[in-house]
């Protein structure tokens, strides 16, 4: 269907939990694919196992049974060489961004710290000058340098606190974005400029892959190229943004947009 | 109940969160009110139930029917709380308790408030559930046993129990899903105007204030910028702070092209 690289993918994602009278089907035969630069929305209701997926595509947890693999290595156990690379090419946005930043440190300190322990741990950012890049990802998501460096997350907006996480995902040059439900604990204005941002990151960064996990489909219209939409743990409609949203097939979907619509 | 709020002004530390704020809900009415994170909502919220910070300075009048809230006496305020004014949080999840039976926690307000005996309290936590769309074993369940949209038709049969005459419902959609949103908006109409109870609506979220009220105030900054018919207030709003705020809304509500609609 492209002929973009594919980055990372699931094939036949079962995930069961506890067993006999406890036993939970979490996911089930779930096939998702994202390639590079491409931006995939991950659409279901609460309980549906969107987050459970995005465990397992991240290697944080371990399907019942299928295969994960990214850049064509199985992501298969921490040692594995799927798991290291997609570690080291990866970086993940939550829903709210009070708790994924550490309260007592400056935006510099938070965004630059990704990049500090790649220094460390790698040769990658040899010779790197690690002030002028938090400072282009601060600009590429909306945020003048000077004005927040050095601000506390107290003193920051929903919508800007999220936006300084945006930045420290991406200050690595990642090759997958992952963002669980950025936007559902931020109001509708900021929600607005957490979009651009995601955009500006598309179009600076035309190789970047990103997995938008969200209930809400008026944001994911805006930034997504293709939708899966997961329902009870199984995939039950997927395709482009226009063709899932404007001529939904699958029920569950349908109902979906139309409580979506106004 | 009607509610009739003058001049209200709050302030914490010498920072005015809440100034100048008249609102009025007749009896039997639904009012929203809206703004974005950090605009007061909640303080007026708080207000209606006598529960501001008690280091907060409070000026101007709240009356609920005929009883001042402001400045009233513990006894006063207990019994109006849980009995003629009702409240629908927006966290299910942390505003239930983890520890208690569903059942138990909806008989508790009855307990408090009436002078029932065991079997008719029962027999009306029966025919509530029944009313929010949950089966009477739910009544044995455990809230960590429920969805999110469960947990906040528990909350919902928790508040109306004691047939309030006014509902204050301070984001009860923010916390779940779209389709379980407008289910849950629904819900809290349809059973608010069939006991022909008050509700003021706080919300973030436009799209779900068109279907849960009929008038409107919008706050920024803890000052009412505008008020009206809500469908006026979302076709024509005038303020210019109102106008930037519908129409974030707008751009984020999904559009469909009109071959979809039928």
């Amino acid at each position: 269907m492209t002929e973009r690289q594919t980055l990372l993918t699931g094939r036949g994602i079962s995930r069961v939990f506890g067993k006999g009278k406890e036993r939970q089907t979490a996911l089930d035969g779930v096939d998702v694919e994202v390639c590079a630069g491409e931006c995939l929305a991950l659409i279901g209701g609460s309980g549906s196992g969107k987050s459970t997926l995005m465990r397992i595509l991240l290697g944080l947890d371990q399907p019942t049974s299928g295969t994960v693999t990214f850049e064509g290595e199985p992501v298969d156990g921490k040692k594995s060489a799927g798991y290291q690379a997609l570690r080291r090419e990866s970086s993940l946005v939550f829903q709210s961004p009070f708790t994924s930043l550490d309260p007592r440190w400056t935006v510099v300190k938070s965004v630059s710290e990704p990049l500090e322990i790649q220094r460390k741990r790698h040769s990658k950012t040899d010779g790197l000058d690690i002030g002028q890049k938090v400072r282009e990802a601060l600009s590429l998501v909306g945020l003048n340098p000077d004005e927040f460096l050095n601000r506390y997350p107290a003193d920051l907006s929903g919508g800007q606190a999220q936006r300084v996480a945006i930045a420290r995902a991406l200050v690595t040059d990642p090759k997958l974005i992952v963002a669980d439900e950025p936007m559902s604990a931020i109001d509708v204005a900021a929600r607005l400029q957490i979009l651009e941002a995601f955009a500006a990151i598309r179009k600076s960064r035309p190789e970047t892959a990103i997995i938008m996990i969200s209930h809400d489909l008026g944001v994911v219209q805006h930034i997504a190229d293709r939708i899966v939409v997961l329902h009870d743990g199984k995939v039950v409609e997927s395709g482009s943004t226009d063709d899932v949203l404007n001529r939904p097939k699958a029920a569950y979907t349908r109902e979906l947009v139309e409580a979506a619509s106004l | 109940m009607s509610v009739e709020v003058k001049q209200l002004g709050v302030s914490i530390a010498d920072k005015r969160i809440v100034q100048n704020v008249d609102l009025h809900i007749g009896d039997g009415e639904r009012v929203g009110l809206i703004g974005s994170s950090g605009s007061g909502k909640s303080m007026i919220s708080k207000a209606m139930f006598g529960l501001l910070p008690t280091n907060a300075q409070i000026s101007g009048s709240v009356m609920l029917g005929d009883t001042q809230i402001i400045g009233a006496d513990e006894t006063v305020l207990a019994s109006l709380r849980g009995r003629y004014v009702g409240a629908v949080f927006q966290n299910p999840a942390s505003s239930l308790n983890p520890v208690l039976a569903v059942g138990k926690q909806i008989e508790l307000p009855l307990k408090l408030h009436y002078d029932l005996d065991k079997a008719d309290r029962q027999a009306r936590v029966a025919a509530m559930l029944e009313k929010v769309g949950l089966d009477e074993t739910t009544a044995q369940k455990y809230p960590s046993e429920l969805s999110g949209g469960q947990q906040q038709r528990v909350g919902i049969a928790t508040a109306l129990i004691t047939s309030p005459r006014l509902i204050i419902a301070d984001e009860p959609t923010t916390a779940l899903d779209s389709i379980t949103q407008r289910q849950i908006v629904d819900l809290l109409v349809s059973l608010v105007d069939k006991a022909g109870a008050s509700m003021l609506f706080i919300t973030h979220d436009f799209s779900v204030l068109a279907r849960a009220t009929t008038r409107c105030y919008v706050l920024d900054n803890g000052q009412i910028i505008e008020f009206g018919d809500t469908s006026d207030l979302l076709n024509n709003p005038q303020n210019g702070q109102t106008k930037k705020l519908v129409g974030a809304a707008r751009e984020l509500t999904l559009q469909r092209k009109r071959d979809s609609d039928d």
